[in-house]
């Protein structure tokens, strides 16, 4: 129970001080997220610059964003005139009460979380450096030396200051990076459309096993994997009201910056996020933050040496001579799609949702499909066979796009039948249901 | 007041938004009854038992090498089969801040040759170049205690 509290209060002081700072709006799925993207960064920052990792500094972190309370008020969400009803909600809370009771009850027991991403956690406290022995072969056997850090940094982080057993401590993390995945669909999902809608949604996305059951990937496990989601759905979310407001939302770039410094994926992720937003939002501001982080992962890099890391340089040239791979690694992904046992019908209510509302969805659509196509050829190129690797790690690629799947989901029923999902009694125009003005407009929300 | 076709069309939005949601339901209800099965039937069992259900003889092998040997000792982990590569995996994490590498055989501990754990054959490694660790663990999954520490 401490370890939890600690999480929640650790990061989420962390994310609402700088969001307040930063004059966003607070929500708490959005102040866990953002005090996990923002600690890990400085932590990450601080270890490139060789500055020690001690439970001290660890505290400071959260010090140093609760400034942002002194100069400014929490911005809260905005109201919604629309209450959704009790039972999706119910529903979704007693797919997260699983997770929790698997969590408070059951150790964690994954194969990565516990050997990989868990280990670079315990190390990174133990060493108080992020460049230690244990980067340089001296500790226990290092994989991916050069994997990015931000997730091991925030547990590091629970460890120095909790001090108990570290697989216990961290688990908390992936817990709450689940539940804040489906609260910022919630949200973000509720505010494109309803909240109804936001919150069936959210239902759908609760009950995935990918998200609360599998035991590679999902929060009962200590991968990297389903913090990524949650930092990629919020991207898509800010992404979404850019292309509907024409409001750039100050967050997007930090939510890029932290998909960056969470794993190697993060990288491409990034690039294509940020070509998709500067064509509506041709700003510094949308490019400072990354570029920064990218920085900081190459400086670090630069500074500890390779350990069964990629070998993207040798990979990528092999890529003319593997392109017969492509077709079976796409169907590979494709194929796990529709696993109905793993997806329900999520992808392909997904795929229906894009196709019935592609005019108002296609800003995330379109770099949905890039980084699908990027995971297909990262399938194609590597020397593992593509079926073998498919079933370890396709339903991980696919939860990283979990959050804009829901939001297709949702605008394809905005726009193909709204009015029995908003409140009733309650009725609008055809010409909101979908069509351009649809675009404009958000009935869900007052404004 | 609404027309029929809004009506049918609104019917079959909330009949897909229906079949959608109880198909992620079946789906991850089904893929917890194992759990929730497992929870009921040890629910009067401390933390600890169900541990050691769930992680099997692995963590007690920890257990019991973390109590043999110092935070500082340097551990030789040798497999005795490939079958091993697993359980090796895992006792160079638990074991931690103890400094341990893997050996596939007594012949590459002599050799000081550290295992290959991925077949990936264009994995990048750097050359670390390491004395040979003085306290050994024999890692065999098929014995019934997993690992043991032994003189080299």
């Amino acid at each position: 129970v401490i370890a939890l509290l600690l999480t929640i209060c650790y990061f989420g002081l962390i994310g609402a001080g700088v969001l307040t700072l930063i004059g966003a709006e607070v929500t708490p799925a959005k102040s866990f997220l953002f005090g996990m993207g923002v600690g890990g960064t400085l932590l990450f920052a601080a270890g490139a610059a060789h500055i020690a990792l001690t439970p001290g500094r660890f505290l400071a972190v959260v010090l140093v964003a609760s400034v942002g309370f002194f100069f400014r008020r929490p911005r809260p969400a905005a109201a919604t005139r629309d209450r959704p009803s009790p039972l999706p909600l119910l529903l979704a809370a007693v797919a997260m009460a699983l997770v929790f009771a698997d969590a408070a009850l059951l150790p964690l027991r994954d194969y990565d979380g516990r050997t990989f991403w868990t280990l670079k956690g315990k190390a990174i406290a133990h060493e108080r450096s992020i460049s230690g022995p244990f980067f340089f072969g001296l500790g226990a056997r290092n994989l991916h030396n050069h994997y990015p850090l931000l997730v091991p940094l925030d547990e590091a982080a629970i460890i120095s200051i909790h001090g108990g057993n570290a697989e216990d401590d961290v688990r908390w993390i992936f817990v709450l990076c689940g539940v804040a995945l489906v609260l910022l669909v919630v949200e973000g999902v509720a505010a494109a459309t309803s909240p109804a809608i936001g919150t069936w949604c959210a239902v759908v996305v609760a009950f995935l096993p990918q998200v609360i059951s599998r035991p590679e990937g999902s929060a009962i496990s200590a991968y990297a994997d389903l913090p990524l989601a949650a930092f990629i759905a919020a991207a898509f979310f800010d992404m979404d009201e850019l292309y509907r407001s024409g409001r750039a939302p100050v967050t997007l770039p930090f939510w890029i910056a932290f998909i960056v410094l969470t794993k190697n994926e993060g990288m491409i992720v990034g690039v294509i996020l940020i070509v998709t937003a500067l064509a509506r939002w041709r700003s510094l501001k949308l490019v400072l933050p990354p570029a920064v982080a990218v920085v900081i992962l190459l400086l670090w890099r630069y500074s500890v040496p390779d350990a069964y890391d990629e070998n993207y340089a040798a990979l990528v040239p092999l890529l003319p001579e593997r392109l017969h791979r492509i077709g079976s690694a796409a169907g590979a992904l494709l194929a796990r799609m529709f696993e109905v046992t793993t997806w329900g019908l999520f992808w392909p209510a997904a795929i229906a949702g894009a196709v019935v509302s592609f005019r108002r969805v296609r800003a995330l659509v379109l770099p949905m499909v890039c980084i699908l196509a990027a995971y297909v050829l990262a399938y194609a190129v590597t020397s593992w066979n593509i079926a073998e690797l498919a079933s370890v790690s396709a339903d991980r690629l696919l939860l990283h796009l979990a959050g804009p799947a829901a939001m297709t989901i949702g605008l394809g029923a905005w726009t193909y039948g709204p009015r029995f999902l908003v409140a009733r009694g309650r009725t609008f125009p055809r010409e909101q249901r979908g069509g351009p003005a649809a675009v404009e407009g958000n009935p869900g929300r007052s404004r | 007041m609404t027309s029929m076709s809004d009506s049918l069309r609104i019917a079959w939005t909330r009949g897909i938004v229906a079949v959608v949601v109880a198909s992620a339901m079946a789906a991850g209800l089904s893929s917890e009854r194992q759990t929730i099965t497992f929870l009921w039937h040890t629910r009067f069992m401390p933390y600890g038992e169900r541990r050691a259900i769930l992680l099997g003889p692995v963590d007690a092998a920890a257990a019991r090498i973390r109590s043999q040997l110092p935070e500082s000792a340097d551990i030789a982990l040798i497999m005795t089969a490939p079958a091993d590569r697993d359980a090796a995996v895992f006792l160079n994490a638990m074991l931690y801040p103890r400094r341990s590498r893997i050996f596939e055989s007594w012949d590459a501990y002599r050799a000081n040759d550290d295992a290959m754990l991925y077949r990936d054959a264009h994995a990048l490694n750097a050359a670390v170049v390491l004395p040979r660790p003085p306290n050994v663990v024999i890692v065999d999954s098929a014995s019934t205690g997993v690992a043991r520490v032994v003189q080299p």
